[in-house]
Parts: C-alpha cells; sequence; structure tokens
C-alpha cells in the first residue's frame, strides 16, 4: 500500500534553530531515508524549497494564472513529501510518527489510490 | 528478444538456480549469476541462435560469473576455489534423473522464497526473480515502484536467507504443510496483483496473473495429490478465465453479473472445472478447493440468472469454518439474497456488520447497497453507495460505485 506522507512545519521555527539542532533533523532524515531505502519502502522522498519560490496556479477568467504563494507568515507550511510502499497502515503512521517528533511538525498521511480493483 | 527464448529462459531459470545452489550453497550469490546468465542469453541467443544445450550455456555462464563473484571476496578466496574445482563439473552434469531433480529444485526454491522470515512484499519479489526469472526491472514496473526499491527489497531477502542459514532442501514434515501454505498464499498474492489490476501499465500487470498461474502449475506438477495445490491452480484458471470481460475497453469495471460471457475463455474453465472436481474427490476442501469450486459455478452459469446460488451459498457456508475472514460472510449474504431474498441477505449482513475488521471497510458498504437495491430501497442504497464510494481506496472500484450511485440517482456520473 502507497502513502503519501506530508510534513508541514514553521519556517520561521525552523530558521531559529540551533546549528547543532539543524545538523541534528539533517542527520535524522538521511537515516530515516537510508533506512526506507534499504528496507525497499521509499518511493520517493524530497524537501521542498521556500515558499517564496511556490505559485499556485488557478483557473481565472478560463485561463490558468500563477500566483505567489501560499504564503503563510507564522504558519506552518509544506516542507517535504516522502511516498512509502509498506505493508500496513500502521507502519506508515509509525514512519510519520518519527518524522513529526524530529521535527515538531504536523504531518498528513495520505493513502494512495490503488489501481486495482476487486471482483464486484 | 523473442517470446519462444523469454519463455524457455523463465522455464530454465529454477532449474539452473537450483543446479548451482544445490551443489555450490550461496543461494544470494548463486541467484546473482543466474539472473546475469539470463540476460546474457536473452542478449545473444537470437542473434547466435539457441545453444545445443540452453541449460548447460546458462550453468556455465552463471557458474562463470559466480566463480568471479566469490573470487573478488578475498576473504574467502583460497576457501571458496578448493570447493568450486570440484563442483563445477558436478554441477554440470545432469542428474540421474533430470527431470525429477529440476521438479524439487523448483519445488525447494519455492519455499525458500517463501520463507516466514521474509515480509510477503519479499516474498513475492523473491519469487517472480529467483523461481519466475523475471528481472527487478520488470518486477518493479509490474508493482509500481521504482527499480532501485524493487532491488533493495529482493537484495534485503536474499540477505535475510543467508543470516537466518536455511538449508537448500525441502522443509522437514512437520513444518512443510504451514510453508506450503505460505508458497500458496503468494502465488495467489502474485495474482491478484495482476488479475485486478485496470490499469497501469496493463500488459505487464497481466503478465504476474500470468506468472502465478505457470508458477501454480510447476507447484502442481511437484505436488499432484495435494488437494490445495490442485485448488489454486484451478481457482486462478477460473478466476483469470474471466478477465477479458470484466473492464471494458477503457478500463471501467463490469460486475460479474453484466459481463459479456462469451468473452470468457472456455479452455481454461474446463480446465479449471476439471481440476478441482478432481481435487474435491480428496476430502476434506480446504479454503483453495471451496473458492476455486464457487468460481466453477459462476464460469458454469450460461447466464447470470442460471448461477446455483443455492450450491454457493453452501460452499460459503463450508468456507467460513475454514477460514475467519469477514468478507467470506459478506459473499455468503450476497448469495443468500440471492436464493432467500434481499430481507436475508440484509438481516444476515447486519450480524457480520459488528466485526471490527469489517468497522469502514467499503465493501460493506457495497455490498449493503447491492441488497437496498435488489429490495427497492433507492434512497438507502444510494446512500451505501455513496459511503461505498468514499471509503474504498481502489480508483476503478470508486468509480464504479459512483456509476451506481449515478444511476440510481438519475443524474450523471460526477
Amino acid at each position: 500500500m502507497k502513502y503519501l506522507v506530508l510534513l508541514y512545519s514553521n519556517p520561521t521555527a525552523w530558521e531559529a534553530l540551533s546549528p547543532d539542532d539543524t545538523a541534528a533533523a539533517m542527520a535524522f532524515f538521511e537515516e530515516l531515508r537510508h533506512e526506507t531505502v534499504t528496507s525497499g519502502e521509499l518511493v520517493d522522498t524530497a524537501g521542498l524549497a521556500d515558499a517564496a519560490h511556490a505559485r499556485t496556479v488557478r483557473l481565472r477568467d478560463g485561463a490558468p494564472i500563477a500566483t505567489d504563494g501560499p504564503f503563510a507568515e507564522g504558519e506552518e507550511v509544506l516542507a517535504s513529501y516522502a511516498i512509502y510502499d509498506v505493508d500496513s497502515h500502521d507502519r506508515a503512521l509509525q514512519l510519520a510518527g518519527r518524522v513529526a517528533e524530529a521535527t515538531a511538525g504536523a504531518v498528513e498521511v495520505w493513502p494512495v489510490m490503488d489501481l486495482s480493483a476487486a471482483e464486484m | 528478444m523473442t517470446a519462444g527464448t523469454d519463455q524457455l529462459l523463465r522455464e530454465l531459470a529454477p532449474q539452473v538456480l537450483g543446479a548451482l545452489v544445490r551443489r555450490l550453497g550461496h543461494f544470494d550469490t548463486a541467484e546473482d549469476a543466474v539472473q546475469e546468465a539470463l540476460l546474457a542469453a536473452a542478449r545473444q541467443w537470437p542473434q547466435s541462435g539457441l545453444p545445443d544445450d540452453p541449460r548447460a550455456w546458462l550453468i556455465t555462464v552463471a557458474f562463470r560469473r559466480m566463480t568471479d563473484q566469490l573470487r573478488s571476496e578475498q576473504a574467502r578466496r583460497r576457501r571458496e576455489e578448493r570447493v568450486l574445482a570440484g563442483a563445477a563439473a558436478d554441477a554440470l552434469a545432469p542428474p540421474a534423473d533430470a527431470s525429477a531433480a529440476a521438479r524439487d529444485d523448483t519445488l525447494v526454491l519455492l519455499f525458500l522464497c517463501c520463507h516466514p522470515a521474509l515480509t510477503p512484499a519479499s516474498q513475492v519479489a523473491l519469487t517472480l526473480r529467483a523461481v519466475g526469472g523475471l528481472t527487478t526491472a520488470e518486477i518493479a514496473r509490474a508493482f509500481l515502484v521504482p527499480e532501485a526499491t524493487m532491488g533493495q527489497r529482493i537484495s534485503r531477502a536474499k540477505q535475510r536467507i543467508r543470516t537466518s542459514r536455511v538449508p537448500f532442501r525441502l522443509p522437514p514434515p512437520p513444518e512443510r504443510e504451514a510453508r506450503l501454505q505460505a508458497v500458496l498464499h503468494v502465488l495467489y498474492l502474485v495474482f491478484n496483483e495482476g488479475y485486478t489490476a485496470s490499469a497501469g501499465p496493463g500488459l505487464l500487470r497481466q503478465d504476474l496473473a500470468r506468472e502465478a498461474i505457470r508458477l501454480a502449475r510447476l507447484l502442481h506438477r511437484s505436488l499432484p495429490d495435494h488437494g490445495e495445490v490442485a485448488g489454486l491452480l484451478a481457482l486462478l484458471l477460473l478466476t483469470d478465465a474471466r478477465s477479458a470481460a470484466r473492464t471494458t475497453a477503457d478500463g471501467e469495471l463490469v460486475p460479474l453479473a453484466e459481463q459479456d460471457r462469451s468473452l470468457w475463455d472456455r479452455d481454461a474453465i474446463a480446465e479449471g472445472v476439471a481440476l478441482v472436481s478432481d481435487a474435491l474427490a480428496r476430502p476434506p476442501p480446504g479454503p483453495y478447493q471451496l473458492q476455486a469450486a464457487i468460481a466453477a459455478l459462476h464460469d458454469e452459469a450460461a447466464t447470470a440468472a442460471d448461477t446455483d446460488w443455492e450450491e454457493i451459498a453452501v460452499l460459503y457456508t463450508l468456507l467460513e469454518r475454514v477460514s475467519d475472514n469477514p468478507v467470506v460472510r459478506l459473499n455468503r449474504a450476497v448469495a443468500v439474497a440471492m436464493t432467500r431474498g434481499p430481507e436475508a441477505g440484509l438481516a444476515l449482513l447486519d450480524s457480520i456488520a459488528e466485526d471490527p475488521r469489517l468497522a469502514g471497510h467499503h465493501r460493506l458498504h457495497a455490498v449493503r447497497a447491492h441488497l437496498l437495491e435488489m429490495a427497492g430501497d433507492r434512497d438507502g442504497a444510494l446512500a451505501a453507495y455513496r459511503t461505498a464510494a468514499r471509503h474504498t481506496l481502489s480508483l476503478p472500484e470508486r468509480r464504479y460505485l459512483q456509476r451506481r450511485a449515478a444511476a440510481l440517482s438519475g443524474a450523471a456520473p460526477p
């Protein structure tokens, strides 16, 4: 079962971290990546650039228009994503729990829709 | 590569691997070497023509790779070479009863790949590679994960087998039956992964269904008197026989009752029915035999209305006794509704709904919707279809359930 795990964190709080804490967080992500690569569970993961680079595209008067943002001063913004292929729902929650512990951010866990279907 | 070469290579893969591991050990190194030999053959044979003895060719090439690999592990060097020198000729020489030995090796490999120290996902991946002769890239594409991810799963599985020091022989009789159940389950998982695919790289996924049937055949050839092995092969054949009718050209699901039965594969049905009839003559029937018997009743009905639901309901009752699976009880509720009316089915459903394993399960709501629709409760059915559509994690199932809801509400599907 594939799960999309999204980390939302507060960029201001992240910037305020001490060099040691930053290094510890980086080490955590590297360790998590290594562990899930080795276990054959990691499908894809990446950290995301600062929200200043993000754009939201919507249809306006029939044409797609890109606007800056989403901005969320002092709030949590999307910081990284990972897709895991795991044996159970609990395992996905467990991985997300470790990210939450290491970052103090909010971690969303979304099951990815499966393309297979049972007999009806 | 031609289809003929491909097929030959897949048949020879477990025989070559078995021959090497039986005599040299080192399952993980041997498995890598066999993969390389298969790739070399796939490249060379179509140009240079088939060697006189393809099996010996593969063993020789794989043996050479294996020697290179082991030699490069410096610490082991001297010890290995002494062992290898004598073993080369030994591995090449065909055993006294070549076909029986190949059958045994395939069986031992299946047991090894489905070892309980491995997770189900790893068992599936390793079985497809070591016994099925598929490449890591092919397996990764079929399971919609990156090749590196699948590669890790396989190498980790092999590492587990190495550290668990599993010997290359059949498990001793006391544990053999339980281990065989794991093998049957893995083949069933491989089949389902391919059969239930309604999208994705379609051809490759259907290959998985065919591969599972091929491996189940190999297993049946090794253990012709085992009822559940025959039952599994029959179940896969009888289910796969309907595959051409289960989706429309644009990937929409077609429920069993609405399938065009002229598209069903009559030869597969005949083979499956013969297998399951023979297996059922050897009681007591296990879960695969019972499921195969149910599939046979569906497949033998000329129209949906001709389906022998009485018999199917009886078989589901037997199946409930041997497998503690709430989905079986759901299916029995459908069969009961078809024989004694939707109200009887719904009453049964109410008692099943208390099973905590079905809490939030979309199938419970889908069955309820179907029975409410049969009972003429349009609003109730509509609500249940919508709940089921929200709960399923399958995209084609969601589309199907939304279509049913839309048909009831008279609106166009969203």
